[in-house]
């Protein structure tokens, strides 16, 4: 490979951005630099020296500098813990940059690459920036026509030097007919090759299956973070990023004693689930204890979720009417305490009579609720609702030591843990402890740390967090006091939308807050997010807001349909490309005409939005590359089967040789040892005429052709006598070397 | 294992009859033998034979033994150029006396007819014969006369000719089973013929040697000859192989397939055998496909021996039976 | 005449795919991260697998169409002599309607050689209806009948992780004839027994074919009706007109090829009296004479003198077709064979060995031919009369053995 040739060039081009996921993950942007520096000088050095790679103990020196590196890294004094397999990324990519100025044959562009490869495979273990899929894509343009042109400059140089070796001279292309070549000369396989890589990759990415972990490598999910702003089931304090998603959840309006409310920076607090013990980064909910049924069926009248002696006030109600997006797993959101529901589209509708949340069995694709909920902690109701909701027996969560410490510590400043009435004091206290300015609220807290709490971590160690932190930290903070608290999923905010007069409340609006037991007021809401969470939510326009919106939506997009797919994922997509599908036949059962059917088929569903339809037709495509895939890996298989199994029947049938004409197979075998062989085109009785005239051993030929026939064809028996001649000239023919050589 | 539709006493006849006709053609005929066998596959195929060959290399005289050597009806149209189909068909010619229109049978009532020059009558005389000759049976007034079996038509055409000439056209080609080529007699036959310089005398005198349900029985045997698979395959790939070649624009048709294999069934018994071999099929595929072929830089002069070396080139390539 | 056959690709056996080295090791890399992702549930190292497996896959699928359709005419040179290398000419062309053959290597399956040192080429591209010709040197070693099968095409586009073959067959025989060297005397002294007198052509009569050779001084003995009486007149010196006799060189070159194939020693005496030979005949036809071959073995050869380039082919055909392991007594056949009077000319006798046999052929040769010089190859004397290349050494070509011979003296 002659040094600083365009393929030279290209592949430390491709090895450079292979590097860059794995560089990205630790931010070592500097070894990055070195990397680039490395590359540069080493093409100048290449150039400068003819070719020639740099001295042997230049070589070894850096490899054992590498190695040092490698150990101080792994095993020298740090603050945090470090991830070993980062360790040997940078290790790997020192050899890379050590490997550059030794890239001279072809066996050294190779070595490269295959650095190359180890790296990304590296880098998918930790990272999961779109960058990586952006050197994927860049690998499957670039590097493919790269590997292809290697492979192929090889194979071409070995011939050429081995024919050399052998003979002293290299093949030449004498001539050939065609005419100047158009175009690069791999485009069309590049192309090609891509399309069917991609297809194949994505099959067996979507069809193998997940969730069998926890084999011999362990689950290294810890690396990877894998979540979305959203609602789940459970709240677990281990990602270390999160991103925002748009996806709407519902749409909700305020009025308050018929009065809407228009205000832009309203923002209640609607619950979904709360959350009472907490073991090792995990909360789980507590299971509804005596879900009462209100609504076993659709009614059109508001029906009662408490049961209170007093009817409260109009004007301390707030109403909110909610007209859900999506299904979702079928809990009501409303503010707390909830009073009163009605809606005629929501039916098996449970409530927990102590948490007071509510959860439907079925709900319909528009479904549309009101719930009243009391707005006020003063007042008869209030007092009413206050004995109604007196909590159930105390639940332990497994709170750190450090942190129950801590907070006896943080709550005696504020007063008397002991005190049931100092309780509210005291968790104003913290709440505002931890809504000051030592936290910081952010999205992307970084990385994981293995067997460290996660609330420790947050408390004490690296003091950013999200939301769930934050609330997180105030619960177990009260309740290692002893003041009841729990966690609240819900949410949050919205976007007011002026013309429908209604909030638009998106997943990205999700919120965790914790309530507070306090004696007289029942359960109070506290948010210890810091104020700025709220703030940073507002709606800006501006072109590069606009632009990182997209990036972060692309980001999220590939979160959610790369790095995290999984089972869920899996079955949300089946789900959708069953919905789809019934849809298409349902269409068919409304007896449309094919034309139609084809035509929807082709065009996609009426509901589609334009992008939607591109993606549809891009993955109809796929989907048709996919056939063609498959149909050509069993059309290979199936002929190299036949040609195993099949052919030779196929081919002993076609000739169909009795038994008693194999002695003319054996005839040909033995004269083609002595150099007659028969082409094929030259029937047996042209090519014993041809040897019977030229050689004198052989002037019987003809008579056995004749025989052979009669046989053959004739389907005659050979007399005795003729076998014996037969098997005296085979016998001859076989044991006397120069027998029918020459005439 | 076929059985000979004939008894074997009455096969070993038609075999020694065979060999005289044989000798009897051979004695007035000094020339290539391959025209000879030729020749009477066409007969023992129930085919039509065209003769394509330069003046004076004796297509009369080969057609005219072996006319005269099996004891049938032989009869001689010399094409002209006004030539009319009725000449050839019959006419019918009012009878006064009886008051009623007599058919004269005109000279395609024969068993074997000889259409000399063939290419230099009209293209209307051409297909009245071809008609006869393809149905075996005239339409005349109103009424359909068969003809009578054995029936073969040797047509002689000069390929060399150009001046007032209608070449046969590729459909009307493919008619004939074979298209046989004389050519100029070895040296030593030359000789012999200038030695001997046999004449009209020698052609007279010939004596039959077969009758006409001989040949009958002999088409028969024809059709009862056994072809094994291997050389029905390698049958097919020659034809799929002109079909395919670059050079060619039109192949063989079934029609043509069908005319070698009779061809060389009828081959196998010329030779006393009744099953087929190779060799019958390969030395017969040029003269019965390099007629039915139209290659590419086809110049309309009806020439057809562009084809053979295609036809050539086309046998060296496919693989045969061994 | 050049041997061609011609094969196209319909019905040939077809010998598929298989993994290259390279290809095995990344193979076992690859599931090794397939289990890794599979086993951890890590997407993005999945996503790698299937881009991985996805290689392979395209690796055996891609490129099949244009492969099996390609089509090879193989022509062999004429002559090939052992040890010098020689040029194979391949016509290649591809025949499907619209795929391009890519990164082709065409390898000629020679028997018995290992398919690292058989004869390849690479052909980049192929575009459908292109053809392409070859030239590929080979050299062979052994003098002797080379059938050739079958020629191989093979492509490992576009990763080189899968290797697809097609093979057809093309069959043709290749005759390497035996290794020239140079031969170190003068094919006529060669000729010219040490026992035959040395001054009979001097004494011998011319014939009227002569040739003006030019004009020198009379010498005494010079024949007295040479003197050119007028040119002597006007020097003053007695010259005169120097003739060369036209001679019709003709030499006869027998070959005993006594030798038994399992004494590996005999063996490879036969092949240095053949290369002896051949050196003989080849530096004899260069010179403008006309040599004969007369040769025992099975079958007896007898070629009687030509000359002219297409003769040296034709003789040294026969000598590589030669195969030894009998008995067959030269002697005898000569005895038995009338020689026609014109063909009496001076003969080298080359013999593996010296022996009575060999002895006996002398004399009968000289009796019936001409006077015989006998060269054995076992003998000391050997290598002062011809020398040969050793065929153990070296692989590469001797740029010595083009058959010219110098005289060393």
């Amino acid at each position: 490979m002659r040094p600083v040739s365009s393929l030279h060039l290209v592949l430390l081009g491709l090895a450079l951005a292979n590097m860059l996921p794995a560089m990205e993950v630790e931010s070592s942007w500097g070894l990055y630099a070195i990397a680039v520096g490395c590359a540069i000088l080493s093409t100048l050095w290449l150039q400068r020296s003819g070719g020639r790679a740099l001295s042997g103990w230049m070589i070894h020196f850096a490899v054992i500098a590498s190695v040092g590196f490698l150990c101080w890294e792994m095993f020298g004094e740090h603050d945090e813990p470090t991830i070993h397999i980062v360790d040997l990324s940078h290790f790997i990519a020192l050899l890379a940059c050590i490997k550059f100025f030794e890239c001279v044959t072809y066996r050294d562009a190779g070595l490269i690459a295959v650095i190359a490869f180890l790296l990304m495979a590296i880098s998918a273990l930790i990272s999961a920036s779109p960058l990586f899929g952006i050197v994927i894509i860049l690998d499957l343009t670039v590097g493919v026509g790269w590997l292809m042109s290697f492979h192929a400059e090889r194979d071409r140089y070995l011939v050429e030097s081995r024919m050399v070796q052998l003979t002293g001279c290299e093949p030449v292309v004498v001539s050939s007919n065609s005419g100047p070549v158009r175009g690069p000369a791999y485009s069309r396989a590049v192309g090609a090759t891509s399309l069917y890589l991609v297809v194949a990759a994505t099959a067996i990415f979507i069809f193998l299956p997940r969730g069998l972990y926890g084999g011999i490598f362990g689950r290294m999910h810890g690396l990877v973070p894998a979540s979305v702003t959203g609602l789940g089931d459970a709240v677990e304090l281990t990602d270390a990023a999160i991103f925002e998603d748009p996806t709407p959840v519902f749409k909700v309006r305020f009025s308050k004693a018929g009065i809407p409310i228009v205000a832009e920076d309203y923002a209640a607090y609607l619950r979904a689930q709360t959350f009472d013990r907490y073991y090792q980064g995990k909360w789980s909910g507590t299971p509804m204890l005596m879900p009462r049924t209100i609504l076993p069926t659709e009614s059109e009248y508001p029906a009662a979720l408490v049961e209170l002696p007093v009817t409260p006030l109009p004007s301390s109600l707030l109403k909110q009417e909610v007209w859900l997006d999506s299904l979702g797993n079928g809990t009501l959101f409303a503010s707390y305490p909830p009073i009163m529901i009605e809606t005629k589209y929501v039916k098996g509708l449970k409530l927990d009579r102590k948490d007071l949340t509510l959860e439907a069995a079925g709900i319909r694709d528009t479904a549309h609720y009101a719930v009243y909920s009391l707005d006020t902690q003063t007042g008869p109701a209030a007092e009413a609702l206050t004995r109604h909701t007196h909590p159930r027996r105390r639940i332990n969560s497994e709170i750190p030591v450090r942190v129950r410490l801590f907070a006896g510590d943080l709550a005696l400043k504020f007063g008397d843990p002991g005190d049931d009435l100092q309780h509210a004091t005291i968790a104003g206290g913290i709440r505002d402890y931890l809504s000051g300015n030592e936290f910081e609220y952010t999205l992307r807290r970084g990385a994981m740390r293995k067997n460290v709490d996660p609330i420790e971590d947050f408390l004490f160690q690296n003091k950013k967090g999200h939301c769930e932190y934050f609330a997180t930290a105030m619960t177990l903070m009260c309740q290692s006091v002893g003041i009841r608290a729990r966690l609240v999923s819900g949410y949050h905010g919205g976007e007011f939308n002026d013309v429908g007069g209604f909030f638009r409340v998106r997943q990205r609006d999700a919120h965790a807050w914790v309530e507070v037991y306090l004696a007289g007021r029942g359960w109070t809401t506290f948010d210890p997010t810091p104020a700025a969470a709220v703030a940073t939510r507002a709606r800006d326009e501006s072109l590069i807001a606009g632009i990182r919106r997209t990036m972060d939506f692309l980001h999220f997009k590939w979160s959610t349909w790369v790095v995290s797919f999984d089972q869920d994922s899996r079955q949300d997509l089946a789900a959708g490309v069953k919905k789809w599908l019934a849809t298409f036949t349902e269409d068919v059962d409304e007896t449309r005409s094919f034309g139609d059917l084809i035509k929807t088929l082709a065009y996609g569903p009426d509901v589609f939005v334009w992008w939607q339809r591109v993606l549809y037709w891009l993955v109809l495509i796929l989907c048709a590359v996919l056939v063609v895939l498959v149909l050509r890996v069993v059309v290979i298989l199936s002929l190299y089967i036949r040609e195993i199994v099949g052919d030779r029947g196929e081919l002993q049938a076609r000739i169909a040789r009795r038994p008693e004409a194999r002695f003319y197979d054996r005839l040909l075998l033995l004269l083609a040892t002595k150099g007659h062989v028969k082409p094929a085109h030259v029937t047996p009785r042209e090519f014993a005429e041809q040897l019977s005239q030229s050689h004198i051993d052989l002037r019987a030929l003809s008579d056995y052709t004749e025989w052979f026939y009669e046989v053959q064809y004739g389907q005659r028996d050979l007399s005795e006598s003729r076998w014996q001649r037969l098997r005296q000239f085979l016998t001859r023919l076989r044991e006397d070397t120069a027998f029918g050589t020459r005439s | 294992m076929t059985t000979l539709s004939a008894n074997a006493q009455s096969h070993s006849d038609l075999v020694t009859k065979l060999k005289a006709l044989r000798a009897n053609i051979e004695s007035v005929f000094i020339g290539k033998v391959d025209a000879i066998n030729q020749m009477l596959v066409g007969l023992i195929a129930r085919g039509h034979v065209l003769v394509e060959d330069v003046p004076g290399v004796g297509k009369t005289v080969l057609a005219r033994a072996v006319a005269k050597s099996i004891d049938c009806r032989f009869s001689r149209v010399q094409m002209t150029p006004d030539l009319l189909p009725s000449d050839i068909l019959g006419v019918s010619v009012y009878n006064d006396k009886a008051g009623v229109f007599e058919f004269k049978q005109g000279p395609i009532f024969a068993n074997i007819i000889l259409a000399d020059e063939i290419n230099r009558t009209t293209p209307r005389t051409q297909s009245a014969l071809l008609e006869a000759m393809n149905e075996a049976q005239v339409s005349v007034d109103g009424r359909t006369v068969r003809l009578e079996r054995p029936f073969m038509v040797i047509a002689t055409q000069n390929p060399f000719e150009f001046e007032g000439t209608y070449f046969l056209p590729e459909n009307q080609l493919d008619r004939f089973l074979l298209r046989i080529s004389i050519g100029y007699p070895d040296r030593e036959y030359e000789r012999r013929i200038l030695r001997e310089q046999p004449d009209r005398g020698a052609l007279e005198s010939l004596s039959p040697s077969m009758t006409g349900s001989d040949v009958l029985q002999l088409q028969a045997l024809a059709d009862a000859v056994r072809v094994d698979d291997v050389l029905m395959d390698y049958l097919q790939d020659v034809v799929d192989a002109t079909r395919k070649h670059d050079a060619i624009q039109v192949g063989v048709s079934p029609r043509g397939a069908l005319s070698l294999l009779r061809g060389a069934k009828a081959f196998a018994v010329l030779h006393g055998r009744d099953y087929a071999i190779p060799d019958d099929f390969k030395s017969l595929f040029l003269p019965a496909f390099a007629h039915r072929l139209v290659s590419k830089s086809y110049l309309h002069d009806g020439h057809t021996t562009s084809t053979e070396q295609v036809m050539l080139d086309i046998l060296e390539n496919v693989a045969a039976p061994s | 005449m050049a041997f061609f056959s011609r094969r196209k690709s319909r019905g040939l056996r077809n010998e598929g795919v298989r993994l290259t080295r390279g290809g095995a090791i990344f193979l076992i890399g690859i599931l090794l991260i397939g289990l890794t992702a599979v086993d951890a549930d890590i997407n993005l190292l999945l996503l790698m697998f299937g881009f991985c497996a996805g290689a392979y896959v395209v690796n055996a699928v891609y490129g099949w169409r244009a492969l099996r359709h390609l089509s090879v005419r193989r022509i062999v040179p004429e002559s090939v002599i052992a040890g010098q290398p020689f040029q194979l000419r391949y016509i290649v062309s591809n025949q499907h309607r619209w795929a391009i053959a890519r990164s082709v290597i065409l390898e000629d399956v020679f028997p018995r050689v290992p398919k690292r040192d058989s004869p390849q080429a690479f052909i980049r591209s192929l575009r459908p209806g292109e053809s392409i010709t070859l030239n590929v040197p080979f050299v062979w070693q052994d003098r002797g009948r080379i059938p050739l099968f079958a020629v191989r095409f093979i492509s490992r586009f576009p990763f080189n992780l899968v290797s697809k073959a097609v093979r057809l067959r093309t069959e043709q025989e290749l005759i390497v004839c035996p290794a020239l060297g140079r031969l170190l005397i003068d094919p006529a002294s060669a000729a010219r027994s040490p026992e035959a007198s040395a001054g009979a052509s001097a004494t011998g009569r011319s014939h009227g074919d002569d040739e003006y050779a030019g004009i020198r001084e009379y010498r005494q003995g010079d024949s007295i009706r040479k003197i050119y009486w007028r040119r002597s007149a006007r020097t003053g010196q007695l010259v005169i007109r120097e003739t060369t006799k036209i001679v019709n060189k003709q030499y006869w070159c027998a070959i005993d090829t006594r030798s038994s194939a399992r004494d590996r020693a005999s063996s490879m005496a036969l092949e240095k009296t053949l290369s002896a030979a051949a050196t003989f005949i080849c530096t004899a036809l260069e010179q403008g004479a006309s040599v004969g071959l007369v040769c025992n073995g099975d079958p007896l050869v007898i070629l009687p003198p030509g000359t002219g380039r297409a003769y040296r082919p034709r003789l040294l055909r026969e000598l590589g077709l030669r195969v030894g392991d009998h008995e067959d007594s030269l002697a005898a056949h000569i005895r038995r064979h009338p020689w026609p009077v014109r063909w009496q000319a001076p003969c080298v006798l080359f013999s593996p060995r010296d022996d009575e046999e060999t002895r006996d052929a002398a004399s009968c040769l000289t009796r019936t031919l001409g006077p015989t010089r006998v060269i054995v190859a076992d003998a000391p004397g050997f290598a002062a009369v011809v020398s040969l290349p050793d065929p153990t050494t070296t692989r590469s070509p001797n740029p010595d053995a083009d058959g010219r011979g110098r005289s060393a003296a």
